[in-house]
């Protein structure tokens, strides 16, 4: 049983149940059901056991509740480790706790599971207001360690509010230098969770009717661009991904292509102007590092592969920042014999339709292009509509688009456009990636989407190589001008554009948007993507070359075990300044003392030091005399009416010592 | 500036004349005479502890005498009564009433030599009227003289079959101090000097009964300021937390400080007591007070637990 010196009083737990609500707020819409109940309920009873005085609840009732929470967990998630087991289990623990406060040793507990919880916040989400809420979330906690801390001595809330800012402003310093110079290393230290990446979207190495169309539908950044220069022009604006060559009539794949190098071949050969630009991508779990089309270089350590992506060495786990170089006109040269087999594979089952219309085109046209341009023209000309949200899609997905829904997402005019070519007697393969973007005056960047993925198709014809070819603008040329707006789209409708609005209060929301997305651009660049080659170029630009990460770590350990050091004793010799100015002149009057050798014993009064003084200094007794009776008068002395005599005790002190005749 | 209003003056200089009057009988010894004589200021009682022939008896003998004070030494021994010390009543035939024939506790100035050889029975019926400054006999209440004040001795040594005063008792003194050997310049003067008793003789009283009642009235306006307070505070709470002591000092121990240091104060001649006032009293108010923890690797002596805790506490 805690003594009274120790026991929680109410106060404390009022603070403490404040700072704990606020940290588990966030963590309720991610939590099941059932622990959002618990853990509302039992702060909610515990507001009641605060207000009226009941007992707390019996420690065997808390004990079975505790195993039945926990049991709870394990048959939720089907394990107490992971993220969202090991969060959910700390909540459970942590809402238990407060029913169980007791004496301070509870409290600090507690303070500290709030703390681990604070950071188990950024496990799922690391945004700027999350990291502002969390902010405020720790500030309370460390005002409420404060009131535990003081329980004895009733102070206002605001001066365990000021006490924790003074306490988390002074952590600043060393919080940045730990971030800045703490050793990043390239992927986790210690395994993270195995579900530490789900829930990352992106583009997929398949491609199956609504793949993309779905895609269409987030919000979420895919990645932002920097153009050293001025940017393309829509039409040009394609970013290339995953290239698609073989498919089973109804979904696409990769296949087995095989062959990278580490750098372009000598035949893919610049017909135009070179675009150099820098891309911050979003973690999205696979390999492939997005470019514009075609890339060429890349600052990043990746594979070239034959059908021109950059594919990184592991998946994309992390945001990271690399350079590229694109060529907007080209030629890619002779195609190899085995990608052009490849190119013209097509599924076991094409129907006699779908064949009958390529070969049509085939008789009328003279050459490959001119193929493309009818495939084309008929796209345009038939009633084909453009729509989010196609119709299913039957057992022959082509035969059914072409000839009888005829709507669909880019995915299903690639798809059809590719069969029809390689039908035709040309090679040809789908493409898929972003198309567009959304330029951010604000912060002088383009942001892509995940609502920009599109797909759209390449053949190969002898005089330019491999040559991009999108049929969904011949279906809806708006799309290629204007980005997709999410919001607006209805089943089989049209797809809805976001079209450049004239409104003022339209444009401000915008402009406020674009706002948003800069800051939120810079967070990431500077904080969020602090990774391991940002912190070596900052160190190589600090005069630290090829630092390891474990020299790192013992100069970072070596640095604050001397700071630590130094502040200890620092605070061991230093006596803190007192607000009283009698007992500031006098310490002043002190240190002087200590300067000419007479130094003050921790707990000598000012005779027995006077004394002292003048045996040592006989040539200082005048002064010194005075100095110390005013003191005495001053501080042990009746109080005394105005400030006349601490004024002229301040005044003594700053003469002294002065050697008088 | 911190001395005293001009009409003390005269009262310092009468209390330094008696100090050195006693010193003139008591070689050598003026701190313990300063502190005998801020106890008896200070309304308290005195214990003192030391061998035979240290000067204890010459002591309480010529503070009364210098104080025109009645004066009565009681040698305590185990067959030692209540009523030797109080008085008994005895009947007169001639009035046919029970007469009260007041003992010797009934004086201004009690020594109470060797308190320990007496039994606890005999031995609490002179606390008690230490502490109630009254009587009770056969079921009347009589009020001892005004000052009051009791000087035992306790032989530290040669304990077999003695009754050595419990720590509750203990409290019940002021202070406690030792007289000890004198210094060789004082011991040479006392063996080519006078006889003690007759100098005893010669003493003339300074200062009646009155006035020492009036100066113990003015201890208590002896001024002591919140900083001075904090200090006390501060060495009371540290007696309390220090795992060093078996027990922290009492309130009453605090108070005893406190009254001790006015004493003092007033004796040097101020009107404010000093840091330095409380250092100097402490030893001889808190050293039978305080109790070294058993549960230490080496417990500490009484003067060790004393420098501990003038040296743990910090003064601003």
């Amino acid at each position: 049983m805690p003594g009274p010196g120790n026991a929680l009083n109410r106060r404390s737990q009022t603070w403490l149940l404040a700072a704990v609500g606020l940290l588990v707020l966030p963590h309720l819409p991610r939590l099941p059901w059932w622990i959002t109940l618990l853990a509302v309920g039992v702060g909610l009873f515990k507001l009641v056991l605060l207000r009226q005085s009941y007992h707390q609840p019996p420690r065997l009732l808390l004990a079975l509740l505790t195993v039945a929470a926990s049991a709870g967990v394990f048959f939720s998630y089907g394990t107490l480790l992971g993220k969202q087991a090991g969060v959910a289990l700390l909540i459970v623990m942590l809402s238990l706790k407060l029913l169980e406060l007791r004496a301070v040793r509870d409290g600090r507990l507690l303070v500290y599971l709030g703390y681990f919880l604070v950071v188990t916040n950024f496990l799922f989400t690391q945004t700027i207001p999350i990291a502002l809420y969390m902010f405020v979330a720790t500030l309370v906690i460390t005002a409420a360690l404060s009131v535990i801390t003081h329980s004895s001595r009733e102070r206002p809330a605001g001066s365990h509010l000021r006490l924790a800012t003074v306490l988390l402003a002074q952590a600043l310093p060393i919080m940045l230098v730990l971030f800045v110079f703490f050793p990043r290393v390239a992927g986790p230290l210690w395994g993270l969770p195995r579900d530490a990446y789900a829930g990352m979207t992106g583009l997929s190495d398949s491609m199956t009717p609504g793949a993309i169309s779905s895609l269409a539908q987030s919000e979420a950044t895919a990645f932002r661009v920097e153009f050293f220069g001025p940017a393309p022009e829509p039409a040009l604006r394609y970013w290339r991904g995953p290239v698609l060559w073989h498919t089973d009539g109804r979904s696409w794949s990769p296949g087995r292509i095989g062959s990278y190098s580490r750098q372009r071949p000598e035949a893919v050969q610049n017909r135009g102007q070179a675009l150099h630009y820098a891309i911050t991508l979003e973690g999205h779990d696979k390999p492939w590092l997005l470019a514009l089309d075609l890339p060429v270089e890349i600052s990043q350590r990746a594979l070239y592969t034959v059908d021109f992506q950059w594919l990184s060495y592991r998946p994309v786990r992390e945001r990271i920042r690399y350079e590229a170089t694109s060529w907007l006109h080209y030629h890619t040269g002779p195609l190899d014999p085995r990608l052009r087999k490849a190119a013209l594979q097509l599924p076991e089952h094409v129907s006699p339709r779908v064949q009958a219309l390529a070969h049509d085109w085939r008789t009328r046209a003279d050459s490959d292009r001119a193929v493309v341009q009818e495939a084309l023209d008929y796209f345009h000309t038939q009633p084909f509509v453009y729509t989010l949200q196609p119709p299913l899609l039957g057992e022959d997905p082509v035969d059914d688009f072409l000839f009888g829904t005829q709507r669909g997402f880019c995915e299903h005019y690639a798809a059809a456009f590719v069969v029809l070519m390689r039908s035709a007697g040309i090679p040809a393969r789908v493409v898929t990636g972003y198309q567009g973007g959304e330029y951010n005056p604000v912060g002088d960047y383009w942001l892509i989407r995940q609502a920009d993925a599109h797909a759209w198709a390449e053949v190969w014809l002898p005089d330019t190589g491999w040559q991009r070819v999108d049929p969904t603008a011949a279906v809806a040329p708006e799309r290629i001008e204007h980005a997709l707006d999410p919001d607006l789209q209805a089943a089989g409708a049209p797809a809805r554009f976001r079209l450049t609005e004239t409104g003022l209060l339209v444009r401000s929301w915008r402009q406020l948007q674009f706002a948003v997305d800069s800051v939120n651009n810079h967070w990431n660049q500077w904080v969020l993507s602090y990774g391991p080659q940002r912190q070596l170029e900052l160190l190589a630009a600090l005069g630290f070359k090829q630092a390891s990460w474990r020299e790192m770590a013992l100069t970072l350990l070596l640095l604050t075990g001397a700071c630590l050091l130094g502040v200890a004793l620092w605070m061991l010799v230093r006596t803190p300044a007192p607000s009283d100015p009698v007992l500031q002149a006098w310490q002043r009057f002190c240190s002087r003392l200590e300067r000419l050798g007479v130094r003050r014993a921790p707990s000598e009064g000012p005779r027995d030091l006077a004394r002292r003084a003048m045996a040592a200094h006989p040539e200082f007794a005048s002064q010194v005399g005075p100095i110390t009776e005013l003191y005495i008068t001053l501080r042990y002395g009746r109080p005394l009416q105005g400030s006349h005599e601490i004024q002229q005790l301040q005044q003594l002190v700053r003469r002294f010592p002065q050697r008088t005749g | 500036m911190t001395g005293q209003p001009p009409q003390n003056k005269t009262m310092t200089a009468l209390l330094d004349t008696l100090i050195e009057r006693m010193g003139n009988v008591i070689l050598g010894k003026e701190h313990q005479l300063r502190l005998a004589l801020t106890c008896l200021l200070a309304r308290g009682h005195l214990l003192i502890e030391d061998l035979p022939g240290v000067g204890k008896t010459t002591l309480a003998h010529s503070l009364a005498a210098v104080l025109g004070l009645h004066y009565q030494r009681i040698q305590f021994t185990s067959d030692l009564l209540p009523a030797d010390i109080l008085g008994v009543a005895i009947y007169n035939r001639d009035t046919g009433e029970f007469q009260f024939h007041p003992g010797p506790v009934f004086s201004h100035i009690v020594l109470a030599d060797e308190i320990n050889r007496a039994t606890p029975k005999t031995q609490s019926a002179l606390l008690e009227a230490m502490e109630e400054h009254q009587i009770t006999i056969e079921g009347e209440t009589r009020v001892l003289p005004q000052p009051f004040f009791v000087i035992a001795t306790q032989n530290p040594l040669h304990q077999i079959g003695t009754f050595p005063l419990p720590e509750s008792q203990l409290d019940r003194f002021l202070m406690r101090i030792e007289l000890g050997y004198p210094d060789a310049d004082a011991e040479r003067e006392l063996l080519r000097g006078a006889d003690r008793r007759t100098l005893l003789a010669g003493i003339e009283p300074l200062m009646s009964a009155g006035q020492l009642q009036e100066l113990q009235q003015q201890v208590d306006g002896v001024h002591a300021a919140d900083a001075l307070l904090d200090y006390l505070q501060a060495l009371l709470e540290f007696s309390r937390q220090s795992p060093r002591f078996e027990n922290g000092l009492s309130p009453r121990a605090g108070l005893a400080l406190l009254h001790s240091a006015k004493a003092w104060a007033l004796l040097a001649g101020r009107d404010l007591v000093l840091p330095e006032d409380l250092q100097t009293v402490l030893p001889a108010v808190v050293g039978h007070r305080l109790q070294a923890a058993e549960d230490q690797a080496r417990p500490l002596s009484g003067d060790e637990q004393v420098r501990l805790l003038l040296e743990s506490v910090p003064l601003p």
